[in-house]
């Protein structure tokens, strides 16, 4: 039998990028977060989901250091859980959920920093579309995240 | 002789002006050398200060006090004196003071106390010490040397003997070169007979010209007579009765002005009867045309903005109704999303390792629907837009529709404006008409009053005709006084 995987597709500016289902624990309505102050430019802010505390991660800082701009309608919130990690990130639109057999990812050829950060690519719609590791994103420390330059694998 | 005489006012002149250029070169000396001497004599006086100072030495002083009773006033006038000598200084111009605190109180020296004198710069004096108390020695303000008077009497001197010889040589030379001219000047002065003939030619000459300016003024008092006759022949030829008669001619013009006056008074009723015809036929042309066009617009204009009104209406209410439809549509958007985000968490909860494999499927179905949904409403989105641009475009068919039935009412004023404006001009033509007739009335008591002032023109004549025998008889005195003139 030929194992599947399901994958969340997201906007992010013009670029599309895709997520492992099987990491990701809920998806949210945006609603307005808490700021917290002094916090680095990744963190959006703080998000309380029925009693459980969240930390939200900007995704369009950190992969293209550019803020997002959050509309009611559009953006929503993906929450993740790894181990004792909980995360989540603030997404500026949500596309679609594709089923893949998971032979199709294919591993990224370029050798960089943060590469460990993605699971590989896929070939969708006649765009090749990098799918993020969350596992190995949670893991890197927020203050090298500013630092690593994740453009160069989606461009 | 003449010789004699001109060396005499030689001499004198010589004498005279060798001593008001002595003057004048003593005056110039004095004002402009003399102070560069001065200034010159100061600079050397202040080179030799130090000379004294060092003379005036404190070992000197004590040496001659233990040789000697303590007279230094005396070894001091002797070393001034020298010092005076050598730069020329008249008496009184040192003094040497004694310093108490912060005075300076002068000592006796050259038989006599000047004036206290706080020296000023530091080259004008120096101090020296005897028996622990401070001394000047200084200059007094106003210095006076003794050579200045001397140099500038010698070279006043110098000047004027100069002066002297080149007026000796001037004088000598005009003597010796110019003898024979001095001779003739002599000769005339000597002969008395020849100068009374030079006075006698003179005298002469003058006469003629004053004779020759009279035979002038002569011929033009001549022509001013002829004039005066000239004129005196018109007013002969000027005749009373010929005056008269033009009198009466212009009466007769009067009398026919007259005649005229009254022709005027007749037409005048004639453009009366003339401009009432015309008003009412002007009016009868005016009212026709501007009743029949006011009905027209009124009723064209009525058809025309009932229909707009109505119009206007219908999209009015139209617009709230496709506002509901689209706040309507807009929550069956937020619906589908809302079922699409519910799909994928239900996907994601039947993909999770406690998850019903079967559950995905029914997550799938819902997803499928929640877009159908979504593309139907975009459907529905599009068709409202198009309804509501074709709405639009409709009121501004019918905008411009309004603009065109403006446009035509503006013509329709226009043409009325024209037939006013014929109006008006019905009222210049009037008034123009009323202005001929002031005009008319006028002229009618002008002839009246130049009817009454007949009489005292005649009056008048008659006065004329006495003032010109009177200027018969003047011209007749005139003529006598020609005659006797001439």
């Amino acid at each position: 039998m030929v194992k599947n995987t399901n994958i969340l597709l997201l906007k992010i500016g013009s670029k599309k990028i895709g997520l492992d289902l099987s990491e990701v624990k809920e998806v949210v309505k945006y609603q307005k977060l808490t700021p917290i102050p002094k916090a680095s430019k990744t963190i959006a802010g703080i998000l309380n989901l029925r009693g459980e505390i969240f930390s939200i991660f900007d995704l369009k800082y950190i992969l293209t250091k550019e803020k997002t701009i959050p509309s009611e309608k559009e953006s929503k919130f993906v929450i993740t859980k790894y181990q004792e990690l909980k995360a989540g990130y603030l997404i500026e639109t949500l596309v679609d959920i594709l089923e893949i057999p998971s032979s199709e990812i294919k591993k990224i050829k370029k050798q960089a920093k943060g590469k460990e950060c993605f699971l590989g690519e896929i070939y969708y719609m006649k765009e090749i579309i990098p799918v993020l590791n969350i596992k190995n994103l949670l893991k890197i420390e927020v203050e090298e995240l500013e630092k690593i330059d994740f453009l160069k694998f989606i461009e | 002789m003449l010789e004699k005489k001109f060396i005499k006012i030689a001499r004198n002149f010589l004498i005279i002006s060798t001593i008001l250029f002595f003057i004048a070169a003593l005056l110039s000396n004095y004002l402009f050398i003399g102070k560069r001497i001065q200034d010159t004599k100061i600079k050397n006086l202040k080179n030799n200060i130090s000379w004294i100072s060092k003379s005036i030495s404190p070992q000197m002083l004590t040496l001659t006090l233990n040789g000697e009773a303590p007279e230094y006033h005396k070894i001091i006038n002797t070393l001034i004196k020298k010092f005076i000598k050598e730069n020329e200084l008249s008496k009184n111009s040192l003094f040497i003071a004694k310093v108490k605190g912060d005075k300076i109180i002068p000592i006796l020296l050259q038989d006599k106390i000047i004036s206290e004198y706080p020296p000023q710069e530091r080259n004008d004096f120096f101090i020296f010490r005897i028996n622990n108390t401070n001394y000047y020695f200084a200059l007094q303000k106003n210095l006076k040397f003794k050579g200045i008077f001397k140099t500038v009497v010698s070279r006043s001197l110098y000047m004027t003997i100069f002066f002297i010889v080149t007026v000796v040589i001037g004088f000598s030379g005009l003597y010796i070169f110019e003898r024979k001219w001095l001779r003739d000047l002599s000769k005339l002065i000597g002969d008395p007979q020849k100068s009374k003939d030079i006075y006698t030619k003179a005298k002469d000459e003058f006469l003629k010209k004053l004779s020759h300016t009279f035979l002038l003024k002569e011929r033009e008092i001549t022509k001013l007579k002829g004039e005066l006759l000239f004129i005196k022949e018109g007013m002969e030829k000027f005749k009373l009765e010929e005056f008269n008669e033009k009198l009466s001619e212009v009466k007769k013009l009067f009398e026919k002005l007259k005649i005229k006056n009254d022709e005027v008074i007749f037409y005048e009723d004639k453009i009366r009867s003339l401009e009432e015809n015309s008003l009412s036929a002007l009016e009868t042309m005016c009212e026709l045309p501007h009743e029949k066009i006011n009905t027209l617009q009124d009723s064209v204009l009525s058809k025309f903005s009932d229909l707009i009104h109505s119009l206007e209406e219908d999209s009015k209410e139209m617009a709230p109704l496709t506002k509901e439809v689209s706040k309507i549509i807009d929550t069956i958007e937020e619906i589908a999303n809302e079922i699409n985000l519910l799909s994928i968490n239900a996907t994601i909860e039947a993909t999770s390792e406690e998850g019903n494999q079967r559950f995905s499927v029914v997550a799938s179905e819902i997803r499928r629907l929640s877009s159908d949904t979504k593309k139907a409403t975009e459907q529905i989105k599009e068709i409202i837009e198009k309804i509501k641009k074709s709405l639009f475009d409709f009121v501004n068919f019918y905008n411009n529709v309004k603009a065109l039935c403006s446009e035509g009412k503006n013509i329709i004023d226009e043409v009325k404006e024209i037939l006013y404006r014929d109006i008006s001009d019905r009222n210049n033509i009037l008034s123009g008409i009323k202005e001929a007739k002031l005009i008319i009335e006028k002229i009618i008591k002008l002839s009246q009053g130049i009817k009454k002032d007949e009489q005292t023109i005649f009056s008048k004549i008659q006065e004329v005709s006495i003032t010109v025998g009177e200027l018969e008889l003047s011209v007749k005195k005139l003529k006598e006084l020609s005659k006797k003139d001439v």
